[in-house]
């Protein structure tokens, strides 16, 4: 799993799924199975239901998801563009801490 | 997957949200202890967390929860001045208004200045006796004084004064000063604190129905123009039944002085 960025922290121990499931959107909308697929297929890691809706209850309460019209039983769910910013801040922040641990080891 | 007995154990309002997608999910997933804790989980966060429930942004929900919008901060921040102004110019308002009405309370009336109150004694009295329509008329007490113990430091008298309701006129001020009734008049109509009553009335009156003694006999100049003498007793009459003066007071004003 990928460390949970400071601007998620809000979300509290939700922040980690929240991030993985904005990354699964980021492409396209998904419906909440497709979440689920696509981040066991980014990470090799499951996300559970009960973890994933109470994950996405709190991005679209937040504003960073939003639904869309419902296709059978299963409704979709796409970014918004505070939540593409969001998490372009984030993927941003994690990719200069990645470069500054990788300079560390190297000198290391 | 058997999820209803799971789906029960979240808040209704919840399941109107979510619990259609939920259970296209649940269809597709293998039962598994972990799975079901997490359900389990996933319901007592959403029962800890009821505005997660209602499936508004945190924006709308937050509008709600409070009622109507709060203005944006900047507009907020210019109700308060507005409001800060208006308070303080109308403490100021007052405040001004409060000092303008001492002043002018204070002001000089008919040429005669109110001076500090340093009463030890005054130089003059003389008795005031006053008959509306045949019944005896007292003079109030602090006439001629400025208003309100309260404001101590702008107290003060003018030359014609009343210290008790007893009939009295002090005459104070410089002894080449003389005064008329009609400045005591004049002095009792603008002294706010006191019953002008009979002042009021003696001004509606004609001139006709006025009578003036002075040590006892008619004068048939106009009130106003009575001079007042020290030790002298002036009578007025307003209307009918007459009850003239019977002699001049002689001696002491009695306890007033």
């Amino acid at each position: 799993m990928m460390p949970v960025n400071l601007d998620l922290s809000e979300l509290g121990r939700f922040s980690e799924p929240a991030l993985l499931i904005l990354v699964s959107l980021a492409p396209g909308a998904k419906h909440g199975y497709a979440m689920m697929e696509d981040i066991k297929a980014m990470t090799g890691a499951e996300m559970r239901a009960g973890t994933l809706y109470a994950a996405l209850n709190r991005l679209e309460h937040h504003g960073l998801i939003e639904p869309l019209p419902s296709e059978d039983r299963r409704k979709p769910y796409r970014l918004t563009t505070a939540g593409a910013t969001a998490l372009r801040e984030q993927l941003t922040n994690l990719s200069a801490f990645a470069r500054l641990g990788l300079q560390r080891l190297a000198t290391a | 997957m058997n999820v209803e007995w799971l789906l029960r154990l979240y808040p209704r309002a919840w399941r109107a949200l979510y619990e259609d997608e939920f259970r296209a999910v649940l269809d597709r997933q293998s039962p598994s202890p972990r799975s079901m804790l997490d359900i389990a989980r996933g319901a007592l966060d959403a029962h800890l967390h009821p505005s997660l429930r209602t499936g508004l942004p945190r924006r709308e929900w937050r509008r709600r929860r409070r009622g109507p919008a709060a203005p944006p901060r900047h507009r907020r921040w210019w109700l308060a001045s507005v409001l800060t102004t208006l308070i303080a110019g109308g403490c100021a308002y007052f405040l001004c208004e409060s000092r303008a009405t001492t002043v002018a309370a204070n002001a000089p009336i008919d040429g005669i200045p109110c001076q500090p109150l340093a009463h030890a004694a005054s130089r003059a009295y003389c008795h005031l006796r006053l008959v509306d329509h045949g019944r005896p008329v007292v003079l109030p007490a602090g006439i001629g004084m400025s208003d309100s113990s309260a404001i101590l430091a702008g107290r003060c008298s003018y030359g014609l004064w009343t210290r008790t309701a007893s009939n009295v006129v002090h005459l104070d001020g410089p002894s080449t000063r003389v005064y008329t009734l009609g400045q005591f008049c004049d002095i009792w109509s603008r002294t706010a604190h006191v019953d002008a009553t009979f002042v009021n009335r003696l001004r509606a009156t004609p001139a006709n129905a006025i009578h003036v003694y002075v040590a006892g006999k008619g004068v048939s100049a106009d009130y106003r123009d009575v001079i007042l003498t020290d030790r002298e007793q002036v009578t007025i009459e307003i209307g009918a039944p007459l009850r003239p003066p019977a002699s001049r007071v002689d001696g002491a004003l009695g306890n007033d002085l």
